[in-house]
């Protein structure tokens, strides 16, 4: 298969960033998108691929595409493209390290840009500094008692329902498509998951007031915009966290404000 | 250990705490609003408007509903400031937008609610202008609002005008009443489809009732 590239390109933080456009032959429709990047690395390192600014007179940048990346299995969150208009590319439910080139057909134009949000600023070309949701994971999404050695399961009596809830909460990798597609560049989908995680649990919900709005505040603080309900965060997640969680975390702001914790 | 104190010095209205706000401002205004399309139903009365008048003679004469009044005007104001603060706030958010445009799947409603609350806000303007302006004695009009709502509803253009209000008004409680519940904390999944095609219900008869007194005063119904 072959495509057309068109890539964000920024050599820091503070330097202005543009489009260049490459031209890949011969990709396997089974290579992951990472892959086709990694080819298109070792293309540039060898200068074997013609690229061009098409968009701003720049001179082209020769040094590889910056983008972030792990685990590449879809569990850790570190990989994180803006795709033609979507936060991990054209499927539903994956990272991007899981979109394959043959969601792709022959010959297409992809665009690729970073996430855009004031809290996650491009530190170069596709790789953005997330570190704002480990600020607001600090700020509260933890319970601060010392758990000691594993417990047997059947010690603390939860419900089937709780114990579903929490663990779907709890598979946010923590990846930022929720801000990446968001309008408003809200964090509330990766609050509301760790924020539901733990209040629904009862190791959780002795601190739940405190946490959530230390939490909220945080990611207030940190620029983050707030939920106008579009619900683009739900329908982009890779690990499908729903937005009931942004409803969980409002009646727990609620709670909170009511002072319903110091019963 | 958490510090119990990190989160004092931050501003006292948080994000969340707004979206509460905007969304109790417009279960209020929702709620008001099938109240004043029923009583418009007493326009299409063929009495020569003595249920009407006598409806218009209680709400300015009667001192509580004066009160609500302000109420109800403090409470649109707010409702449009708190929303408009939001709306702002959420675009310094992303001070640098993509280069393509947004394809996930999303509701339209949520968009489009900044715009449609905008052009309501004219809409209101020019409805204030129309009725509520003239018994303040800020505008010159004819103190009958019965025999006003006929003048003015039976000039096409100012009557299509208000069935494109009427729309806008549909679009925006559409979205607004599901919202509502998210933002009260209330949606969850085994009663979230409920809410959302009550929603459509709920702004469909409000919006049917205000447009049938348009209708039927232009067609002398």
């Amino acid at each position: 298969m072959n495509f057309t590239l068109h890539i964000w390109r920024q050599e820091c933080a503070n330097a202005k960033g543009h489009f260049e456009t490459y031209k890949i032959e011969n990709i396997s429709p089974d290579c992951s998108f990472l892959e086709m990047l990694d080819i298109l690395n070792e293309q540039l390192i060898t200068g074997s691929t013609p690229h061009s600014s098409l968009l701003t007179p720049h001179s082209p940048i020769s040094h590889p595409v910056c983008f972030d990346n792990d685990c590449r299995e879809g569990i850790c969150g570190m990989c994180g493209l803006y795709i033609n208009g979507r936060p991990h590319g054209n499927d539903d439910g994956i990272t991007t390290c899981q979109l394959h080139m043959r969601k792709f057909k022959d010959g297409d134009d992809i665009w690729i840009e970073p996430w855009r949000a004031k809290a996650f600023p491009v530190i170069r070309d596709l790789v953005v500094d997330r570190s704002a949701f480990d600020k607001i994971i600090q700020a509260g999404g933890y319970i601060s008692t010392t758990t000691g050695g594993v417990p047997d399961a059947n010690t603390i009596p939860i419900s089937k329902h709780a114990a579903d809830m929490a663990m779907d909460a709890a598979s946010c990798i923590g990846c930022g498509a929720c801000v990446a597609a968001c309008k408003n560049a809200s964090a509330m989908l990766f609050v509301g998951a760790k924020v539901s995680h733990l209040a629904l649990l009862p190791q959780g919900k002795i601190e739940a007031a405190d946490r959530v709005k230390k939490m909220v505040s945080k990611m207030d603080e940190l620029g983050f915009g707030s939920c106008t309900n579009t619900y683009a965060c739900e329908a982009e997640c890779p690990k499908l966290i729903k937005r009931q969680n942004i409803s969980m975390l409002n009646r727990q702001w609620i709670s909170a404000l009511l002072g319903r914790d110091k019963k | 250990m958490v510090d119990n104190n990190s989160y004092m010095n931050l501003p006292k209205i948080h994000s969340i705490t707004k979206k509460i706000l905007v969304a109790l401002l417009g279960a209020f205004l929702s709620i008001f609003l099938l109240l004043h399309a029923s009583a418009n139903l007493c326009i299409l009365r063929q009495d020569g408007g003595a249920w009407y008048n006598a409806f218009c003679d209680f709400m300015g004469t009667n001192y509580i509903v004066k009160i609500f009044e302000l109420v109800l005007l403090g409470a649109l104001l707010l409702h449009i400031a708190l929303s408009l603060w939001l709306a702002i706030t959420n675009r310094l958010a992303r001070p640098k937008g993509y280069h393509k445009p947004q394809r996930s799947k999303t509701h339209t409603g949520s968009k489009l609610q900044i715009w449609t609350g905008i052009l309501l806000l004219a809409g209101l303007i020019a409805h204030f202008t129309d009725f509520y302006f003239v018994k303040l004695g800020l505008v010159d009009g004819n103190l009958n609002f019965y025999e006003q709502a006929h003048e003015k509803f039976q000039i096409p253009h100012i009557a299509i005008c208000y069935l494109v209000f009427f729309v806008v008004v549909w679009f925006h409680m559409r979205h607004g009443f599901a919202a509502i519940f998210q933002t009260f904390g209330l949606y969850n999944y085994k009663y979230g489809k409920a809410i959302e095609i009550i929603g459509v219900i709920y702004a469909t008869v409000v919006c049917l009732m205000f447009t049938a007194v348009v209708v039927g005063v232009y067609f002398g119904l």
